[in-house]
C-alpha cells in the first residue's frame, strides 16, 4: 500500500507534485488510529445514551419484555379484547401519525419556513468575509462518478483558497482512488484513505474525516450530487445573519432523473412535500429537524463538541439532527437546490428505504431512552415531533398493509369471526383514518407539485398509493434488520440514471 | 496594523418572527378571539336576530317544517335508537344537517322542545345563516365595497325575508348557503391571486356543500370548469404544459369534491346498497315526486310550457332586478378587468340553474325555496357596482379648488354607485315577501306567513301550518304512557319521524334503521312486535307495502288500538296491537 508521498502543504509553501500522484492527506500512522478510535467509539464513549450501539436501552429493554408478556397474557386470558385493544391502538398510532404530518404540512405552507438569500447577494458578498469551508464526499466503490463529481465541485462558486474538499475513501476502494489519480483534481480536492474497520458506513469515515477538517463550515455531499453552485456561500451568509443558535442549515434537495421511470416520479413527488413542506413546517412546530443526507451545512466546532456523527446509526443525519436540536440548538431549511440522482431500481429502492426506516427506528429509540430528559431538552413540541414524526413514518409505511388488508377482507368477503374480533366502534373508524389519511397524502402531494410549478409529475402523484407498498416492503425488511444486523449499511448503487433523463431545470 | 472590517449588511429573507416562535399561551389567545371585529359583530347580531325568529316562530306559533322534523329525527336515531350508529343518520338525505343537530340531541332531556318541536334544527340553522351573512359581509369586503356600502348590502341580506324564515325555520337551506357562501369566498379569492391555497379550501368547502345538499354537485362541476379554463388561459406557453397546469389546477379543486362525493356514495353503497339513495330509494326524490306528479302538473303547470313561466314567476318574483345587476355586473366587471364575479356565478348561479332545470324536466317539486340561492347572488353581482367606485387620488392637487371639484365630483360619483346598488337590492325585499305570500309560487311558505301575519285572511290549511305536528305528539304521548319495553311498536320512520323525535323512548320502537328491521317487518309477531304504528297515505311504508291494507284492517294479525285524526301535514295514525295468540302467551308483560 503506497502511503501519500506528499505532505499536506503548508501555509505560504507549495510544495512539487510527483506526477500522476493522487494528492492523498498523509496522515501518520498513530495519528490515524487515534482518528479511527475516535471516528468509531467517540460519541459511544462520550455520550453512550446517545448512541446507537445498542438498540435498546436496558430500560427499553425491560419494557419490551414487560409488553410482551402483558400482550401474551392477555392473548391467552382475554384474546378477543386484547385484540381489540390491540387494533385500537394501532389505529390510534395510526391516526396520531398522520394528523401531525397534515399539521406539519399546514404549517410549512403557511409560515414559509424556509430561509432565502437571493443570488445577487450571495454572489457580491466579499470573498475576504467567507469563513473557510470544508466539503466531505464520502465515496465507496464508484469510480465512474467520480469525473462528474469533480465537475460538479468545479462549479461551485466559492473562494478556492477557502475551500477544502476531502474525498473519503475505504482502504479497500482501489478502483476510486485509481479513478481520482486518474482525474488530476485541483489542488483543493484531497483524498482521505478510512483505515478499515467495522463498522463501515458513510458517518464513520465522516467522522474521521471531520477530524482532519480545518474548515469552519462543513458540509457533506454525495458523489453524485450536484448542488447549487451558490450554496456554499448561501448558507455562508445565512449562518452569518441568522442568532447563535442557528448551526446548521438544511439545503433542498431533489432529483434530477425525475422523467426516467415511475419510480423516480414517485420519489420525486415525495422529496418534493418533504423538503418543501414537511421539513419547514417541522421548523415552524418547533419539532426536532431529521436533516437529509447531504447538503446540511454545520459549523465545525459545534459537531465537534457534539460528538460528530453516529457510525452506528444507518440515518445518521436524522440522528444528528435531533441531537443538535436536544442541545438547544437549531436548525433550518436554506432555499438552495442540490440535484441528487433517485433509485430507479425496485431492489435497489428497497434497499435503500429500508436502510432509511430502519435508521429513523434506531433514532427514535436512541432520542426516546429518556423520554423525561429528553422532553426537558426539547419541551413537549419537540417531544410530539419526534414520536409523531420520526417515529411516525417508519411507522405508518409498516401499518399500511395492516389496513389495506383489514379493508379488503371487509369488501370481499365479510367473514364472521372478523365481525366479532372487531366490532363497529373499532372497524369503522380504523378504515375512516386509513381512507382519510390515505386521501390527505395524495393530496398533499398534488398541492406540493402545483407550488413547485412540476405539474409534469402530476400522474404521479395521483398513483402514489401503489408506491405506498413498496414502502410498505422496506419498512417491514427494516424492522426485521432492526433486530438481525442494526448497524448493517445497505449501500445504494449510483449511476443508474440515463444521461438522457436529467431532468434539473426548473428551480 | 491590519483594519478589521465588519461584513457588509445583506438582505436575507428569514422566516417571521412568528413562525419560530412558541405561540401565546391559551389566555391570550381566548382574548385575541373576542376583540370586537366587524365579521364577529354581524355573526352575533344575525344569530340572535334568527334564534328570536325561531323561537317566535317554532315554540309561540308552533310552525315546524317536515324537513327540519326529519332532520332532527335522524339525529336522534343516531344517537338514542335500539342500535345507535352513525349510519342511522340516513342516506336519502345529504347528512350534514343531520349531524349538525346532533349536539343538542342529549340536551332535549332537560328541554324536550328541542326534539318534540325540532328546535335543535331551528337552532342550527340560525347559526348556520348567521354563519352565511358573515361571510358574506366578508366577501363583499374582498370585492372592495367600502364599509358602509357593504354593512348595508348584509344588512338587506341578511333581512330578506326569505333569507329570515329559511335561518329561523330549521330547513337545509341554512347549511347549504353557509357552505356555498364559503366555497365562493374561496373561488373569488383564488381567481383575485391566483394562490393555490384559496383553491385548496375551495374544494373543501365543496366537498362541504356536498354533504349538506346533492345540489351541490352543480356547483362542483361548474367551478371544476371554471377553474379549468381560467387555468388554461393564464397558463405558461406550449399546450402541453398548459393542459397539466389545467389538470392539476382542477385536481386541486376537485380532489376533495370527488373525494366526498365518492365517499358518500360508498358509503351509501355499502350500508343500503344503493349508490344514490336520493335518487333511486323508496324514500327518495324521484319517488316523492313521481307520486306526486299529476298534482304538481294541476299547480304548476310541470310537464307542460306553462312550467317556463311558472319558473319565471318565481325566480323574478324573488330577485326581479336580477337580469338588471348581472349585466351591471358584467359592465362593471369588464370595466374593472376583474373577474371576481364570476365566482357567485358558477357556484350560486349553477345551484340556481340545476333547480330550475330539475323543476323543468319533472324531477323537482319546484318549491319555491330551491330558489334561494338567487338572493346571494343577487346580492354579490348588486356588489360589484360600488366596487367600481373611483378611488381617491394618490396625490392632492396644488390647486385647493380643483381639488374640491374633484372630490366633490368623486364622492357623489361613488355616492350614486352606492346608492344605486343598495336601492336595486332593497326593491327586491317587498317583491320577495310579495312571491312568499303568492298562493300559487310560494306554496310552502304561505301557508305559514299568512297564519302568522294576516290571521284574518288565513284559509283552514294555513291555520292547519300553526301548531303543526301535535298529533305526533299526542301519539308519542300515548305510547310512552303504555310504558313499553324495547322493541315493542313496528313502524317505519320514513313518514313517523315526528312520533319518533317527540317520545322519550326511542328503544320502544324498532325502526328502519335498526339492524334488524327487515326481521321484524318480515314475521312481527314471531320477532316479538306489539304494536304497529302505520299512517295513512304513505309515500311509502315498509309495513305497508309488506302487508297491504295494513292501515284499514290490521294485517289480519293486530287489532286497532287507537286511532288519530290528522291535521295539516300530519297524516292520520293508527296504532294496532298484535294479537296473534301464540305470542300473546308468550309475550305479554309490561316493563317493570
Amino acid at each position: 500500500m503506497t502511503a501519500g508521498t506528499l505532505e499536506r502543504p503548508r501555509t505560504g509553501q507549495v510544495p512539487p507534485r510527483a506526477r500522476n500522484e493522487p494528492r492523498l492527506v498523509d496522515v501518520p500512522v498513530e495519528d490515524a488510529q487515534r482518528h479511527l478510535f475516535e471516528a468509531v467509539d467517540g460519541l459511544r464513549l462520550l455520550h453512550p445514551e446517545y448512541s446507537a450501539h445498542t438498540v435498546l436501552s436496558r430500560g427499553q429493554r425491560r419494557l419490551a419484555i414487560a409488553v410482551g408478556v402483558l400482550l401474551l397474557g392477555g392473548l391467552i386470558v382475554a384474546t378477543v379484547l386484547t385484540i381489540q385493544v390491540c387494533l385500537g391502538l394501532i389505529t390510534f398510532v395510526y391516526a396520531a401519525a398522520v394528523w401531525y404530518r397534515w399539521r406539519c404540512f399546514r404549517a410549512g405552507v403557511q409560515n414559509q419556513a424556509v430561509v432565502r438569500v437571493s443570488d445577487d447577494v450571495a454572489r457580491a458578498y466579499p470573498a475576504a468575509h467567507l469563513p473557510r469551508y470544508t466539503i466531505l464526499v464520502p465515496a465507496y466503490r464508484e469510480p465512474e462518478v467520480i469525473p462528474t463529481l469533480l465537475k460538479n465541485i468545479a462549479a461551485m462558486d466559492y473562494p478556492r483558497r477557502k475551500l477544502e474538499v476531502l474525498v473519503l475513501l475505504e482502504e479497500d476502494d482501489d478502483a476510486t482512488r485509481e479513478a481520482i489519480r486518474r482525474a488530476r483534481p485541483a489542488g483543493y480536492v484531497r483524498t482521505v484513505v478510512v483505515p478499515a474497520s467495522e463498522p463501515k458506513t458513510k458517518p464513520k469515515a465522516c467522522n474521521y474525516g471531520l477530524q482532519l477538517a480545518t474548515g469552519d463550515i462543513l458540509t457533506i455531499y454525495d458523489a453524485e450530487d450536484r448542488p447549487d453552485p451558490l450554496q456554499l456561500r448561501k448558507a455562508a451568509i445565512a449562518l452569518a445573519n441568522l442568532p447563535d443558535d442557528v448551526v446548521c442549515m438544511q439545503g433542498l434537495l431533489g432529483y434530477r432523473n425525475a422523467a426516467q421511470n415511475r419510480i423516480t416520479r414517485w420519489f420525486t413527488v415525495e422529496y418534493l412535500i418533504w423538503f418543501t413542506h414537511f421539513l419547514p413546517g417541522l421548523v415552524a412546530l418547533g419539532a426536532p429537524l431529521p436533516l437529509g443526507g447531504t447538503s446540511n451545512h454545520v459549523r465545525t466546532d459545534t459537531l465537534r463538541e457534539l460528538g460528530g456523527w453516529d457510525p452506528f446509526n444507518v440515518t445518521e443525519d436524522a440522528d444528528l439532527g435531533i441531537r443538535l436540536h436536544r442541545s438547544g440548538l437549531r436548525t433550518m431549511v436554506l432555499e438552495s437546490w442540490t440535484d441528487e440522482e433517485a433509485n430507479s431500481d425496485f431492489v435497489n429502492w428497497v434497499k435503500q428505504r429500508s436502510r432509511w426506516y430502519k435508521g429513523y427506528f434506531q433514532t427514535w429509540l436512541v432520542h426516546m431512552r429518556q423520554p423525561r430528559k429528553t422532553k426537558q431538552q426539547i419541551g413537549w413540541r419537540g417531544l410530539i415531533g419526534l414520536n409523531l414524526f420520526v417515529g411516525g413514518t417508519p411507522a405508518l409505511a409498516a401499518l399500511n398493509p395492516w389496513f389495506w388488508g383489514m379493508t379488503l377482507i371487509w369488501f370481499v368477503a365479510k367473514p364472521h369471526w372478523i365481525l366479532a374480533l372487531f366490532p363497529a366502534p373499532l372497524y369503522f373508524p380504523a378504515m375512516a383514518c386509513w381512507i382519510f389519511g390515505n386521501l390527505a397524502v395524495i393530496y398533499m402531494g398534488i398541492y406540493s407539485i402545483r407550488v413547485a410549478r412540476r405539474e409534469d409529475l402530476v400522474a404521479s402523484a395521483i398513483t402514489v398509493p401503489a408506491y405506498w407498498v413498496m414502502m410498505s416492503v422496506a419498512a417491514i425488511k427494516a424492522f426485521v434488520q432492526l433486530f438481525q444486523a442494526p448497524a448493517f449499511w445497505e449501500k445504494t448503487m449510483h449511476g443508474l440514471e440515463r444521461a438522457g433523463h436529467r431532468n434539473g431545470a426548473g428551480r | 496594523m491590519t483594519t478589521v472590517t465588519l461584513p457588509p449588511p445583506v438582505e436575507i429573507v428569514i422566516p417571521s418572527q412568528a413562525a419560530a416562535q412558541v405561540r401565546p399561551r391559551l389566555g391570550r389567545r381566548v382574548l385575541r378571539a373576542l376583540r370586537p371585529r366587524e365579521g364577529r359583530v354581524f355573526f352575533l347580531l344575525a344569530a340572535a336576530t334568527y334564534l328570536t325568529a325561531a323561537t317566535i316562530l317554532t315554540l309561540h306559533y308552533g310552525v315546524i317544517d317536515v324537513d327540519s322534523m326529519s332532520r332532527v329525527a335522524n339525529a336522534t336515531y343516531v344517537l338514542q335508537s335500539r342500535f345507535p350508529h352513525l349510519a342511522a343518520v340516513g342516506f336519502v338525505w345529504n347528512p350534514l344537517p343531520s349531524l349538525a343537530d346532533l349536539p343538542f340531541i342529549p340536551f332535549a332531556h332537560f328541554w324536550p322542545e328541542l326534539k318534540n318541536h325540532a328546535f335543535a334544527g331551528n337552532i342550527t340553522s340560525s347559526l348556520f345563516m348567521a354563519g352565511a351573512v358573515t361571510l358574506m359581509l366578508g366577501t363583499l369586503r374582498d370585492f372592495g365595497c367600502s364599509r358602509p356600502v357593504r354593512y348595508a348590502l348584509t344588512v338587506l341580506f341578511a333581512l330578506n325575508p326569505m333569507i329570515v324564515l329559511f335561518a329561523a325555520n330549521g330547513m337545509s337551506e341554512a347549511c347549504m348557503l353557509f357552505t356555498l357562501m364559503l366555497a365562493t369566498r374561496m373561488l373569488a379569492k383564488w381567481l383575485r391571486t391566483g394562490d393555490p391555497s384559496d383553491l385548496v379550501r375551495t374544494g373543501m368547502a365543496l366537498g362541504l356543500a356536498y354533504l349538506a345538499r346533492y345540489e351541490a354537485l352543480a356547483a362542483g362541476a361548474a367551478t371544476i370548469g371554471l377553474v379549468a379554463a381560467i387555468s388554461f388561459i393564464r397558463g405558461r406557453s406550449g399546450v402541453k404544459s398548459r393542459l397539466r397546469d389545467v389538470v392539476t389546477d382542477a385536481l386541486l379543486v376537485g380532489f376533495p369534491f370527488v373525494v366526498s362525493v365518492g365517499l358518500w356514495a360508498i358509503s351509501s353503497k355499502v350500508l343500503v346498497h344503493q349508490w344514490f339513495p336520493t335518487i333511486s330509494s323508496s324514500y327518495g326524490n324521484t319517488a316523492q315526486v313521481g307520486a306526486a306528479a299529476s298534482e304538481l302538473r294541476h299547480l304548476t303547470g310541470q310537464g307542460t310550457s306553462e312550467a317556463f313561466l311558472y319558473a319565471a314567476n318565481q325566480l323574478f318574483g324573488l330577485e326581479p332586478t336580477l337580469f338588471i345587476t348581472i349585466g351591471a355586473a358584467a359592465i362593471f366587471a369588464l370595466h374593472l378587468r376583474d373577474n371576481r364575479a364570476l365566482a357567485p356565478l358558477a357556484i350560486l348561479g349553477s345551484v340556481l340553474a340545476f333547480d330550475v332545470i330539475a323543476f323543468l324536466s319533472g324531477h323537482s317539486f319546484g318549491w319555491l325555496r330551491f330558489d334561494i340561492s338567487v338572493i346571494p347572488l343577487a346580492t354579490l353581482m348588486v356588489a360589484c357596482i360600488p366596487a367600481a367606485r373611483v378611488p381617491a387620488p394618490k396625490r392632492r392637487l396644488r390647486n385647493p379648488l380643483l381639488s374640491a371639484c374633484l372630490t366633490t365630483g368623486r364622492l357623489s360619483v361613488n355616492g350614486l354607485l352606492a346608492a344605486a346598488a343598495v336601492l336595486l337590492l332593497a326593491i327586491t325585499l317587498p317583491s320577495t315577501w310579495h312571491t312568499m305570500m303568492n298562493h300559487r309560487l310560494g306554496r310552502e311558505e304561505t301557508h305559514d306567513l299568512t297564519a302568522i301575519f294576516y290571521p284574518h285572511q288565513a284559509t283552514d290549511q294555513d291555520r292547519q301550518a300553526l301548531n303543526s305536528l301535535h298529533v305526533e305528539r299526542q301519539v308519542a304521548a300515548y305510547i310512552d304512557s303504555l310504558h313499553l319495553r324495547n322493541g315493542s311498536v313496528l313502524t317505519d320512520s320514513g313518514d313517523a319521524y315526528g312520533v319518533l323525535a317527540s317520545t322519550k323512548d326511542l328503544k320502544a320502537f324498532i325502526i328502519t334503521s335498526d339492524l334488524d328491521f327487515e326481521r321484524a317487518v318480515a314475521d312481527p309477531p314471531r320477532f316479538g312486535v306489539r304494536y304497529i304504528l302505520t299512517p295513512e297515505h304513505a309515500y311509502y311504508d315498509a309495513v305497508q307495502s309488506a302487508y297491504p291494507g295494513i292501515y284499514d284492517n290490521g294485517g289480519g294479525f293486530s287489532t286497532l288500538a287507537k286511532s288519530w285524526k290528522g291535521y295539516g301535514y300530519s297524516p292520520a295514525w293508527r296504532l294496532y296491537r298484535v294479537t296473534t295468540a301464540a305470542y300473546v302467551a308468550d309475550h305479554d308483560t309490561l316493563r317493570p
